[in-house]
């Protein structure tokens, strides 16, 4: 009798164990990273009146909220996952937006709200199958859900992504795929036809 | 006294069961299935990449009957990446490995099979990302080795995702 609870006991010790381990494991050190990167974003908000005025913008048509965001979220990028994004490449990829947007409204292929509004759903559906814990740390951190991360905090990102498609399918529309060229090889030569285009702007 | 005990030891049966369960099925996942990576870029924010990782080819040599030669084997990623504002690749390592430890190991760099994956690919915009192997590995034990693969998505040439893993038994 005494021999089978301390069977029981030892399985019961190993089996909480075990099990707690395997949704620790690799879990929870992503999920840090989320929250971390949620953090210093919030922090370089919160310290706006002190850098904003020292950061160089010689275009009027970036809002000194626009760069404030754009740098907060660089920073909190290399301080939580350590790749380096300085605030000069976060003012240079504003001005990117800015010329590609306007790029995209003279040639009418700007897309409406509603088209913005179906790719972020796209996106936001297929979190709803495959969840990532970067950004389940970050919703947490920010106490934001799944709506207004994807909707508010991620739509710049996802808007200059589509305006970017936008003039991929332009730029595709103008140069055909070559014989023997994959369809990858053909969206990567087109994509490269888009950073020339960018400096000619 | 004796229901009791078949009682207590059916219990522990079923945590054991359990604690191999939440392993094994939060991690393992078996050829042929769907598979998906995560990358949250600094500028476009999250995406999930999803792609499909095939065992292509794979032979065996029993040398003897306590060792197990592996010497040919190819295991691929086969996923959609041609639809995004950059650069999107899927880096592929494969481990392998016996109830003793690695026995080898191949990443994309040794990988130069791509071009005859054509007949797998499901969609023209599909790309093939190996490992493979033409390397002979040993194991010391007479059951075959698993394979582990790790992938990443990576986009522009930089990872801002992170790596998932499929482990596969293989035949």
């Amino acid at each position: 009798m005494k021999k089978s609870w301390i069977v029981l006991s030892v399985v019961v010790v190993l089996s909480v164990g075990g099990i707690s381990y395997s949704f620790a494991d690799e879990k929870y050190s992503e999920f840090e990273k989320g929250a971390e990167f949620a953090k210093y974003y919030q922090k370089t908000i919160a310290q706006k009146n002190n850098k904003i005025s020292s950061l160089t913008n010689e275009s009027n048509e970036i809002s000194e909220d626009e760069i404030l965001d754009k740098i907060a979220r660089y920073k909190a990028y290399s301080k939580a996952f350590g790749i380096q994004l300085s605030e000069e490449q976060a003012i240079e990829k504003l001005k990117e937006r800015k010329l590609l947007a306007k790029f995209a409204n003279e040639h009418n292929i700007y897309p409406a709200d509603k088209e913005i509004d179906a790719y972020i759903k796209e996106i936001a559906e297929s979190y709803k199958s495959t969840k990532y814990d970067v950004v389940e740390g970050i919703m947490e951190e920010l106490g934001i859900d799944e709506e207004e991360f994807f909707f508010r905090f991620s739509r710049d990102g996802y808007e200059e992504a589509l305006v970017r498609l936008k003039i991929l399918e332009k730029l595709k529309d103008e140069n055909e795929r070559l014989t023997e060229e994959s369809e990858a090889v053909y969206h990567n030569r087109m994509l490269e036809e888009l950073n020339s285009l960018i400096k000619d702007l | 006294m004796k229901l009791r005990k078949i009682g207590v030891t059916m219990l522990a049966a079923v945590m054991l069961v359990l604690v191999f369960s939440a392993t094994s099925f939060a991690r393992i996942k078996e050829d042929n299935d769907f598979f998906t990576s995560s990358l949250f870029h600094p500028d476009y924010g999250l995406y999930n990449l999803s792609y499909d990782v095939f065992i292509i080819e794979d032979y065996y040599v029993d040398r003897r009957a306590d060792d197990v030669e592996l010497s040919h084997h190819h295991a691929v990623g086969i996923g959609k990446t041609g639809g995004y504002p950059f650069k999107m690749e899927i880096q592929l390592a494969n481990v392998y490995k016996d109830s003793n430890g690695t026995i080898g190991s191949v990443s994309n760099l040794n990988w130069n099979w791509k071009d005859r994956l054509d007949d797998y690919f499901m969609d023209k915009g599909n790309t093939a990302y190996g490992g493979g192997s033409k390397k002979v590995f040993y194991s010391t034990v007479s059951e075959k080795p698993k394979l582990t693969t790790t992938s990443q998505a990576v986009a522009d040439g930089i990872i801002y995702g992170t790596s998932g893993k499929i482990t596969m038994s293989l035949y």
